[in-house]
């Protein structure tokens, strides 16, 4: 087997984008970057279709994550620049296409290997193939955050006994990248907004195939809690709480079901 | 029949519409010689194509084989001025199941030109738009647009008719527009009906399990399982002589000594449904052995050629399975070993052995040699051991050709091509890049035609700039290729990419990669509404690339 080659199309494209993009902020000109980003999302998403009808994912280099990555992080630094109207589409588009390179990027990675981290100045990810025969009580996947700070994630053994390899893909940005509506008025999120994705896959190697198949996990009604630590800025004052909460989607209300709390120094559990 | 590669082509333009002197003869010509020789296909790009159209043009191709030997043949081609666009890949009529996802797989593309022996040759053009819509029989719109013409499963009912609308649309010429419809009869649901366990050795003192799915699932199914001896087509007997009779399970167990050694068995399970009455059989075959043996398999992406491409990092994964059922590698004691054509072990220090697998860095194996991987594995009581043999290239299969070797960044047209060496090894596609700072950068898209003109960015260092060659094959191996050349610093000012951009259009990922290269010199000096122009054409490139045409004769 060989090292992760795609199609050169696919990495000309990155490594095109990923140049323009440098001086997206400075030039503030929002139709361009819409156009750009969805040439990207064209190529990383929609002709990557196989992965939402059969779990198949595109394989994807190195080096064309790398700059589908960067790409990805100078269009959220320059977010600011673009009509308010569109901000949150290109921030999902961009989350999504990320994850899906990572998807790709992981087809080929033998199960034990160390993650793949990259960070940005608006976005960080993360992406690891667990063995779960090799765990002996529970996975722990650390990368740091676009603030600089440890993001932790552990998913104990019994989330995964039933599979024989989990893929982790973790996002973390800067700001929300979508909307939510929350039932207490006034409360607002205080760290940025990270994405988990748990999925079951296979070895990584496949000999008829060139693109590894999986699928996303439930992880409803676990007996041991997934545990994740993000940090925040910023003093906690006495009369403040602190909570984890989630969305699904865009609009959703923000929900702490499932969720207990833990308070560190500088992070939440 | 076999194919083989030429030793040399050459293209000739007799005449454009029967005029052998006209001013489109003397550009076709001009055309032909710069850039046609030595090549089985010829591009020609679009203006050329719209500057034909309506007109035929008299071509010549004349190739000399190995032993000097010289075959001519002329073609008459004729440039159509159609304006509708081909569709293929649809069906008058379908008939579908209602509970499984349906994709429609509808190609289009546009008629470019025909031959003196009347065969249509088209153009595939990726930007070619084409919309699905579902109507039921009450002419409504089920769904306006379907993603990838993918109907997902229980959106259509059984029993009714659909029809679906197909359409294909030029978006850079809207009057370029065909429509299709089809229609779609729902049948009954099928049942797909899969045993699990067979194609496998079974241990007569086990007991043997099999599994069958069902898909779709539901409490109306009965599974009729029977099992035979393909020898004598009789059914199976246990050791007192007496038919195994299985039951009404989704699961079967052949019990210990129930079948005897050394013979084969079919192994057939019917369901059916008895609401519907549909009833659905999957067979399998086993074959009956007295002891277990531990089976190993070497896997690897190598194994559908036989070859090892030295420039990659290469990875051998090992497989091993106990009548039939897999074993956790890592519960085993497994030893890899590599030898070289000679016999000799090569150090593996190097290499890594990551989960069940090997992993060999990129330039550990020498070129133009034969290399034999083993593994030993045992598992309790068992041993079992696989090899597989594998060549890296034994001469030098492609040549990349530069031209010029030197000059300068930026302004000079190097002209790239890559040709075969050897019989039977023709390109199927390839790309060409650079190579800074480690990190490899693509010059060009994928393609079919061997040959491109472009211009490079400035050396690494001393302007010493390595460029590379990725080559997939007709047989589906890849080849790498490198070669450095000396490329000055460049003299390009913004004035004159100013001037450039006015005028310029992208029409592919190739036209802005050259851009891109201009536009990266000049990042820091060019003013923001040059950035901006140059960025929209960049961006124009990616977009339309894929509208270019390919003459094959």
């Amino acid at each position: 087997m060989q090292e992760n080659q795609d199609d050169p199309s696919r990495l000309t494209v990155a490594q095109t984008l990923e140049s323009l993009s440098l001086d997206f902020l400075s030039l503030g000109q929002s139709s361009i970057i819409i156009r750009a980003v969805d040439i990207f999302h064209q190529t990383v998403v929609i002709e990557n279709s196989e992965i939402n009808t059969i779990g198949r994912a595109l394989e994807f280099s190195t080096d064309s994550l790398n700059s589908f990555f960067n790409f990805g992080d100078h269009i959220l630094s320059a977010i600011g620049t673009i009509d308010i109207s569109h901000q949150e589409s290109v921030k999902t588009k961009i989350q999504e296409g990320i994850e899906y390179a990572f998807r790709g990027s992981l087809s080929n990675e033998p199960a034990g290997n160390a993650p793949i981290n990259l960070q940005g100045t608006s976005i960080s990810a993360s992406a690891v193939k667990i063995n779960v025969d090799g765990l002996t009580d529970s996975s722990t996947t650390t990368f740091t955050s676009p603030q600089g700070t440890d993001v932790i994630i552990t998913i104990p053994k019994t989330v995964a006994e039933a599979h024989n390899y989990l893929q982790l893909i973790s996002i973390m940005t800067n700001d929300q990248v979508y909307s939510t509506k929350s039932v207490n008025a006034g409360s607002s999120l205080k760290t940025g907004m990270l994405k988990v994705t748990l999925d079951q896959t296979e070895a990584s190697m496949s000999v008829s195939e060139s693109k590894v198949k999986s699928s996303k996990m439930n992880v409803a009604n676990l007996t041991d809690p997934i545990v994740i630590e993000i940090p925040f800025e910023g003093k906690i004052q006495e009369r403040d709480t602190l909570s984890c909460v989630y969305s699904k989607k865009s609009g959703d209300i923000i929900s702490s079901e499932g969720i207990s709390t833990l308070i560190l120094d500088n992070s939440v559990k | 029949m076999t194919y083989r590669t030429p030793r040399s082509i050459t293209w000739n333009v007799l005449s454009v519409d029967s005029v052998t002197t006209s001013a489109a003869k003397v550009a076709m010509d001009t055309l032909v010689s710069s850039s046609f020789s030595n090549l089985k296909h010829i591009k020609l790009d679009e203006a050329t194509i719209a500057s034909l159209k309506g007109k035929s043009v008299d071509f010549q191709v004349s190739a000399q084989n190995f032993f000097y030997k010289t075959a001519t043949k002329r073609v008459l081609v004729y440039f159509l001025s159609t304006k509708k666009i081909r569709m293929e890949g649809h069906h008058s009529s379908y008939i579908l199941t209602a509970n499984q996802d349906h994709k429609f797989f509808i190609s289009a593309s546009i008629p470019i030109c025909s031959t003196d022996n009347a065969t249509a040759i088209l153009e595939q053009e990726r930007s070619i738009i084409i919309s699905c819509q579902l109507y039921n029989s009450n002419a409504t719109i089920l769904r306006a647009t379907l993603s990838n013409c993918l109907v997902p499963a229980n959106t259509m009912s059984y029993p009714n008719t659909y029809k679906m609308k197909f359409v294909a649309t030029n978006p850079s010429d809207s009057s370029m527009t065909t429509t299709h419809w089809t229609t779609i009869n729902i049948k009954n649901s099928d049942l797909v009906v899969f045993i699990d366990g067979g194609d496998r050795k079974i241990n007569i003192k086990r007991t043997n399990t099999f599994l069958v799915n069902v898909e779709p699932k539901n409490s109306n199914l009965v599974y009729r399982w029977s099992c035979l001896e393909e020898d004598s087509g009789s059914y199976c007997l246990s050791p007192d002589n007496s038919y195994i009779v299985f039951p009404n399970n989704e699961t079967v167990h052949l019990e210990p000594d129930s079948i005897f050694p050394n013979k084969e068995y079919l192994i057939s399970c019917t369901v059916i449904d008895l609401s519907t009455q549909i009833s659905s059989k999957h067979s399998v075959k086993v074959e009956a052995a007295e002891d277990s043996t531990l089976e190993v398999v070497i896997e690897s992406r190598h194994n559908k050629n036989g070859y090892i491409n030295t420039a990659f990092l290469s990875l051998f994964n090992c497989k091993a399975t106990v009548d039939g059922e897999d074993i956790d590698i890592s519960t085993t004691t497994y030893t890899w070993t590599l030898t070289d054509s000679l016999g000799n072990l090569v150090d593996l220090t190097p290499a890594t052995q990551v989960l069940n697998g090997l992993k060999i860095p990129e330039n550990t194996f020498y070129i133009n040699e034969y290399y034999t991987i083993k593994v030993d594995v045992s598992y309790l009581t068992y041993t079992g051991t696989s090899s597989i043999t594998y060549s890296t290239s034994f001469e030098t299969l492609y040549e990349l050709d530069i031209e010029p070797l030197t000059g300068v960044s930026l302004k000079t047209e190097f002209f790239l091509s890559i040709s075969s060496q050897s019989l039977g090894y023709e390109i199927n596609e390839f790309s060409f890049g650079y190579i800074k700072s480690g990190k490899k950068y693509m010059l060009t898209r994928s393609s079919s035609v061997p040959i491109h003109t472009l211009l490079l960015p400035q050396g690494e260092t001393s302007d010493l700039l390595t460029l590379f060659c990725e080559i997939k094959n007709m047989q589906g191996k890849s080849y790498f290729l490198e070669k450095t050349i000396t490329v000055s610093a460049p003299t390009l000012l913004p004035s004159e990419l100013n001037t450039i951009l006015n005028n310029l259009n992208c029409d592919s990922i190739n036209d802005s990669v050259r851009l891109r290269l201009q536009y990266e010199y000049l990042r820091t000096s060019l003013a923001s509404s040059y950035k901006l122009k140059a960025i929209e054409l960049m961006l124009d490139g990616l977009q339309r690339d894929g509208g270019r045409v390919y003459l094959i004769f």
